[in-house]
């Protein structure tokens, strides 16, 4: 027995065993393995023949998209010409230096976001990349020689169009040729030459995304596009200096912006210009829409009072009115433990309301008429709300009188608040001071959960100035006439009008969108049937009829005095839209949520709107974002969707705008063409943009935890 | 043990709060509250609506639906209806008919591209990658667009062609040879639902034999022989579903002569009896071993709520707009010329089970009548497709597939590892376990999000009113351009689109509850 | 016992019920200030579910349960008032994952004390230093060890100042070296002085730190006395039934 051990020291191995060598590979290996696999002959055989026609189906494919775009009878000039229009429509040639200047703020954002939020897409291997080069050029080469192969290639030969296939080798197509052979050898060289070497070694992808910026701005100088000549002839130009001045500029500014952010992030604190990013981000939107593009005429009597405009519905007074005044409100609100001054002010607050009321009502009515002939019809909806104010007013008055604790004034104020802001909505009056009503019912409602000390009330008052500017200044830049000169209805037109539908309407769809997926998933009954109902009914009904109703229905449901422009309200129904779907994902996102984090947030004492904020969205909507950009993809796609009710998109310029010019230069017949162009067009921006949207969710997918 | 609670403990605070500090309560008032707002702010906006109609002189009515129109539909089982109903039928058709034709070839062509992608063989695999990335990346509506303008620039339909080909390629659309149903297709299509059920009945049958025996039964092989033999011989003895004439001849005489009066106590009872069992089924789940529990404020809240409701219920069906309400879904008192009522249903079925002997099917080539026109849904012409509706096909098939590809993949990968291993060593061969283990479990796995991407199909089909291909849409569209009745139109629009989204999703959710269990 | 003690938390017959489940069959129980309860028992004995009713996680649905003299019932601010004066460890820490380990601690503070950020993060700090982990401040969660993280959550419940705390098995998801980290932290609680119910099956922390150890099973207290007479001198069959399966 004692000889036995009583147990045994391994100790540490020092050294790791290397990995056993791969195994050899070649082409032939990979052809044997990739075309021609299988346990049994049968299965190879198959697997070969499976190749073959694959292979035939693919070069059949190719051969008739190549032949359809290099033959002659094609009139690309169609689309060199109408280029402007399809990006910008009938946007003023003087003023396009505006659109020029918004990619060049976003471009610039784009740089600096990529140096202050790191990795700028990290590195790719030199191994993929080469293989990746060498493939491009097998591609190019096959095209170089499927273009010009005889029609008795075609596997199927489709009556769809007549395939010019001539068989001379043009210098263009040689040249082509040449160019797929010299990218295959680099790539198969370097691949040759470095071994396995080629797979330690990486380039960063943002000096590729520098290169690719350089080559594209080399090759727009030097490239000629076919260009219309008279009525149906073509000819090959340089692209107008108009157009590569411009992004040759913008380029520059990229890349020279990317390392100016590289010194600034030096120089300044990191997390200050990643907040002077956030915030630019949120505005610069807007912004580029509202002032670079709009080019709005300001006139200074609205905004600063005087001439016709009262001071007190001038922008300006009306931003200092509702920030002093509600500010004033709110900053008790937020704080509200002195039960007295609550209740002052919670029975001041009733008596304005309910006798003031009163007085407009009494005002405006003529009560002989009303007591003997009944409420005209005109007045009846004013009249309800009227008396529904004063009630509330009362109510207010009563809670003064009633409540023993300030925080609970508080709350009924911010509920009363709310409740006259919905109500006045159908009283007639400026319609930017709607808006700052519902403003300010929201902040009331809020103010008791978010304030507390004096650092956290200046936090409160400073979010409702600041939305305060925001409403005021969106109202005064949407009203004011723009200085533009254009043959439309508006000044947004084909691609810059798709970006906007589908970033406005995924954006304004975001917060409607959060608060359906928390009502959804909440445990009180009828608000979750309520939003359930919302959802469902806005998912199962496709989106073009809703696209109808905001076009030909809405305007009947509006009160009268109250229209929008037909741009306006399809990105209203497009956000009401999205709105449901952005809830469900966020839903998947609440429901990602364990348990666990609710009870320790209620167990310390947070409110259910707190622990909302600040524990449950913020991770719900982490969790959710990748389905988040993905749905841009979709918002994206679906913009296209307003060609049918006839707006001038993209899609609608280049199917309908462009085939019927016939001067001057005739362009009928050119529909099939525009599609395929336009098909392409966007494949090239949604593939792009998914491609980015799955790297983001690998990148986060290995950055939490 | 018991200390008894000190008055400094909270005796004081043993009264119920007041209701403004009341959890419960608040939260009924907020819910109540905002509901109240919710209804109120409906009835103005219809109200708003109603008014503003009346104010462009067009006053919201159903009476389109009856009255007749002049408008011509592209195409349909009727292209000049008669009367509103009949034309937004003729359109919900046209939508069903591409929504189900699309889900079955999206079905096919989407899993081919799915198992296609993750074939070892590099082309195949490539190819069907190339597919997916492009058809999925690109909006439908611009491949719809593209299809279109490709089938117009098709040869033209000459009359040379007249009885000479089979297939039809040209850009007045595209025709096969077909199947033509025919005056026995109704008895032969009762004796195949009969022949379903008496299949299940021996296919369930051998089973219980075999797993009481443990021989081999050969259970699929007799489920497939029994339906072979309906189907064959069906052909010749359909003539005696015609008994069933008698049973739709009652059916139709019981619905065509009972009071508004009874189906109204139906539905009253209908209503009280929900209430009723939710309110039971709320009771028992609370209900404890030892008794009823202590139900809380909020639970009586509930109960009120759900007993009120279903007081309402009686009510409504009870008094006049119930009376109203049953009239027109039983079409009395409106006179739609297609009338919606269940007796004419039956009646219709009664004619149609008669003994007669015809033929249940029939083939036929495609025939161009007028030179320039194939002859669409005469009796005996093969079938011939419009060009608006090729494109809207191929477009929302494609289109669809794409996704479905990715799904069928995404499914199949979820099985994969472990269980393939498992079936490889347990000797299997690689096309059993494909078929045995992992395309039932894939399937289990990729039912969810195929239901929800048949739904999009089906969403997707309005699309057509690009093309004007005549579905539910495009005609509600060209109904409310003539007779202006906008806001009727949208509701038609809703509810149907909600209906078929109700059926698609009761369908999926139907088999997935079966695999569910199945997995028990 | 602690009788001359002025009472923390008194329950009287709490009764529960999960469905048709009767969790709870008359709880009663008092525990008296600076007290330290042990509650033991098997699984699914209603243990949990008891400490969860004393801040409301959980609805009783009869008897009272008073926390410091005031009464738990529907009333809005009862429950914001214990919710104050009750913190809460629990079995899978529940720290927020996506705040740092500071703000995880100065959260409450701010958003329901209403103190400064300033005061918030100082006061937060010592606490960091007082459960030994002060250099893990600006941290995540997910970057810290199982004991590292429930030291934070017992930070994290200490920064609201509680009169009270409740563990629910603390120990329970942890290795077996972590464990006595926590069990340290605790410890050094009991002796300053806080009132402290803690479910666990660390019976040598029950032997060592409790003045009082409650056995639950089928949702009542079956036994209870000081550790002492517990361990040493069980009455119920059942207690040394339990006993025997886990020494």
């Amino acid at each position: 027995m004692t000889d036995q051990p009583q147990g045994i020291v391994h100790g540490v191995v020092e050294d790791l065993e290397l990995p056993p060598e791969p195994p050899p590979h070649g082409p032939k290996i990979w052809i044997q393995e990739n075309l021609l696999g299988g346990d049994t002959p049968t299965a190879r055989v198959l697997n070969g023949l499976l190749s073959v026609i694959f292979g035939l189906i693919a070069l059949n494919i190719l051969q008739y998209v190549t032949s359809y775009i290099f033959e002659p009878s094609r009139r690309w000039s169609a689309v060199t010409f109408n280029m402007k229009l399809m990006m910008v429509q009938a946007f003023p040639q003087a003023d396009l230096f505006r659109i020029w200047v918004s990619v060049g703020i976003f471009f610039v954002l784009v740089s600096f976001s990529l140096v202050v939020w790191g990795g700028g897409g990290g590195r790719l291997s030199m191994f993929s990349l080469a293989k990746g080069i060498r493939n491009i050029g097998v591609l190019f080469m096959i095209v170089a020689i499927m273009h010009g192969a005889p029609e008795t290639w075609n596997l199927v030969s489709l009556p769809l169009f007549t395939i010019d296939s001539p068989t001379a080798w043009s210098l263009a197509r040689v040249v082509f040729f040449l160019l797929g052979l010299a990218l295959f050898a680099a790539g198969f060289l370097y691949l040759r030459a470095s071994g396995d070497a080629a797979k330690e070694q990486s380039v960063p992808v943002l000096s590729l995304l520098v290169a690719g910026m350089v080559i594209i701005t080399t090759a727009i100088w030097l490239i000629k596009l076919p260009v219309p000549e008279g009525q149906f002839g073509e000819t090959t130009a340089s692209i107008a200096r108009t157009t590569t001045g411009p992004w040759t500029i913008l380029f520059a500014v990229a890349i020279g912006s990317y390392f100016l952010a590289r010194v600034l992030v030096r120089v300044f604190d990191p997390a200050l210009i990643k907040r002077i990013l956030l915030f630019l981000w949120v505005f610069s939107y807007p912004i580029i829409i509202m002032v670079i593009q709009r080019k709005p005429v300001l006139l200074w009597g609205d905004i600063l009072g005087g001439g016709p405009t009262v001071w007190w519905e001038s922008g300006l007074g009306l931003f200092v009115l509702f920030s002093l005044i509600g500010g004033a409100v709110i900053w008790w609100l937020a704080l509200s433990t002195d039960v007295t001054v609550g209740r002052v002010i919670a029975i001041a607050m009733g008596a304005v309301l309910a006798i003031g009321t009163w007085l407009v009502v009494n005002a405006s009515n003529d009560w002989e008429d009303i007591i003997r002939d009944g409420v005209p019809e005109s007045a009846a909806l004013p009249l309800w709300v009227a008396i529904v104010a004063a009630l509330a007013g009362i109510a207010l008055i009563a809670a003064g009188l009633l409540i023993p604790d300030g925080i609970e004034i508080a709350r009924v104020i911010g509920l009363i608040m709310g409740v006259v802001a919905l109500l006045v909505w159908f009283v007639p009056m400026l319609f930017v001071v709607r808006f700052l009503l519902i403003t300010f019912a929201l902040t009331a409602i809020a103010a008791p959960s978010f304030g507390g000390s004096t650092q956290a009330r200046v936090r409160v008052v400073a979010v409702w100035i600041a939305l305060v500017f925001l409403v005021v200044v969106t109202f005064v830049l949407g009203e004011a006439e723009t200085a533009l000169e254009f043959q439309s209805t508006t000044f947004l037109g084909g691609f810059n009008f798709s970006i906007l539908l589908a970033i406005t309407g995924l954006v304004l769809s975001f917060p409607l969108g959060v608060v359906l997926a928390l009502a959804r998933t909440s445990t009180m009954p009828i608000f979750r049937l309520l939003a359930t109902g919302y959802i469902e009914l806005i998912r199962s009904v496709p989106m073009i009829t809703w696209l109808f109703f905001g076009a030909v229905m809405l305007p009947v449901f509006l009160p009268d005095g109250i229209t929008f422009d037909e741009i306006v309200r399809v990105i209203g129904i497009v956000a009401i839209f999205n709105a449901a779907y952005v809830a469900e994902n966020v839903r998947g996102g609440l429901q990602s949520i364990g348990k666990g984090q609710y009870e320790a947030a209620s167990a310390m004492g947070l409110s259910t709107v707190q622990s909302t904020a600040l524990i449950v969205l913020p991770q719900a909507i982490r969790a959710v974002l990748p389905a988040l950009v993905g749905s841009i993809i979709v918002s994206f796609k679906d913009t296209s969707l307003v060609a049918i009710i006839g707006l001038a998109d993209v899609l609608f310029i280049a199917k309908s705008f462009v085939p019927g010019q016939t001067s001057p230069h005739n362009f009928l017949g050119t529909q099939p063409q525009m599609l395929f162009f336009i098909a392409l067009f966007y494949w090239v921006f949604t593939f792009s943009f998914s491609r980015m949207a799955l790297r983001y969710e690998k990148s986060i997918g290995l950055g939490e935890h | 043990m018991v200390t008894p609670l000190e008055p400094q403990t909270g005796t004081s605070e043993h009264a119920k709060p007041p209701f403004w500090r009341n959890v419960t309560v608040l939260k009924w008032i907020a819910q109540i509250g905002f509901l109240t707002f919710f209804i109120w702010l409906f009835y103005i906006l219809i109200s708003q609506a109603v008014s503003n109609l009346e104010g462009t002189g067009i006053a919201f009515s159903w009476d389109f639906l009856a009255e007749p129109l002049g408008v011509l539909l592209g195409e349909g089982f009727n292209t000049s209806p008669g009367s509103g109903i009949e034309a937004l039928a003729v359109g919900m058709t046209n939508m069903l008919r591409i929504t189900a034709s699309g889900i079955v070839a999206a079905t096919i062509v989407g899993t081919i591209i799915g198992v296609a992608r993750l074939s070892s063989n590099w082309i195949v695999s490539q190819v069907a990658n190339a597919y997916i990335e492009f058809f999925r990346n690109i909006p439908l509506l611009v491949q719809i667009y593209f299809w279109q303008s490709l089938v117009l620039t098709l040869g033209e339909l000459t009359v040379e062609e007249e009885g000479a080909a089979w297939f039809f390629a040209t850009s007045k659309g595209i025709a096969i040879p077909w199947l033509t149903p025919r005056a026995g297709r109704w008895q032969y299509i009762a004796l195949l639902v009969l022949g379903a059920f008496v299949t299940r009945w021996v296919y369930k049958w051998r089973v219980r034999i075999l797993e009481e025996k443990g021989v081999e039964t050969h259970a699929g092989s007799w489920a497939l022989g029994v339906f072979a033999t309906f189907l064959i011989a069906g052909w010749l003895v359909h003539p005696i579903m015609g008994l069933f004439g008698f049973l739709w001849s009652a059916l139709a005489w019981v619905f065509g002569n009972v009071p508004v009066i009874l189906f109204q106590l139906v539905f009253a009872a209908l209503a009280a009896w929900l209430a009723y069992r939710f309110i039971k089924n709320f009771l028992d789940e609370r209900r404890t071993p030892a008794g009823l529990a202590k139900l809380t404020d909020d639970d009586y809240f509930r109960l009120t709520v759900a007993g009120i409701l279903g007081l309402a219920g009686v009510a409504f069906f009870l008094l006049g707009p119930g009376n109203a309400t049953v009239s027109r879904l039983l079409g009395r008192d409106l006179t739609f010329s297609m009338n919606w009522g269940l007796e004419p249903i039956f009646s219709f079925l009664a004619e149609k089970f008669d003994f007669s002997t015809g033929l249940p099917l029939d083939f036929s080539r495609p025939e161009v009548v007028v030179p320039t026109r194939f002859a669409q849904y005469s009796p005996a012409v093969g079938k011939a497709f419009t060009p608006a509706f090729v494109s809207v096909w191929i477009g929302v098939t494609l289109y669809t597939a794409a996704f479905i590809g990715e799904i069928v993949r995404a499914g199949i990968m979820a099985v994969h590892r472990g269980q393939n291993e498992a079936a490889l060593a347990v000797g299997l061969r690689r096309g059993q376990v494909l078929r045995l283990v992992v395309l039932p479990q894939a399937f289990r796995i990729v039912l969810p999000p195929l239901g929800s991407q048949y739904l999009n199909l089906a969403k997707n089909t309005s699309l057509g009113i690009a093309v004007a291909y005549a579905e539910v849409v495009q005609v509600g569209q060209t109904i409310y351009n003539q007779e202006g009745q906008t806001l009727a139109v949208f509701i038609i629009w809703m509810a149907f689109y909600s209906i078929v989204s109700l059926v698609l999703s009761g369908v999926v959710n139907y088999y997935n509850r079966k695999m569910q269990l199945v997995e028990r | 016992m602690t009788e001359d003690r002025k009472p923390m938390i008194v329950s009287e017959g709490v009764k529960k019920w999960f469905g048709d489940f009767q969790a709870l069959r008359g709880v009663t129980t008092t525990v008296g200030e600076r007290d330290v309860v042990v509650v033991i028992g098997p699984s699914g004995s209603g243990k949990s579910t008891f400490i969860r009713c004393i801040n409301r996680l959980e609805v009783h649905q009869e008897g009272r349960i008073a926390v410091d003299g005031i009464e738990l019932t529907n009333d809005l601010r009862n429950i914001d008032a214990i919710r104050r004066e009750v913190g809460m460890v629990f079995q899978s820490f529940n720290l927020f994952p996506h705040l740092t380990v500071l703000e995880n601690i100065t959260l409450a503070p701010i958003w329901v004390r209403k103190h400064t950020r300033t005061e918030s993060e100082e006061n937060g700090m010592q606490l960091l230093e007082r459960v030994g982990i002060p250099e893990q401040a600006d941290k995540f969660p997910g970057q810290l060890s199982g004991g590292q993280q429930q030291r934070v959550a017992i930070a994290r419940a200490l920064a609201m100042n509680p009169k009270v705390m409740l563990f629910d098995e603390p120990t329970s998801a942890l290795d077996p070296e972590m464990i006595k980290e926590v069990l340290d932290v605790m410890k050094e609680l009991a002796e300053s002085g806080m009132t402290m119910i803690v479910v666990t099956h660390e019976m040598g922390f029950a032997r060592e730190v409790a003045d009082r150890v409650l056995f639950f099973d089928y949702g009542t207290i079956v036994e209870e006395g000081t550790p002492e007479h517990f361990f040493t001198n069980p009455q119920h069959d059942r207690t040394k039934l339990f006993l025997s399966q886990i020494l």
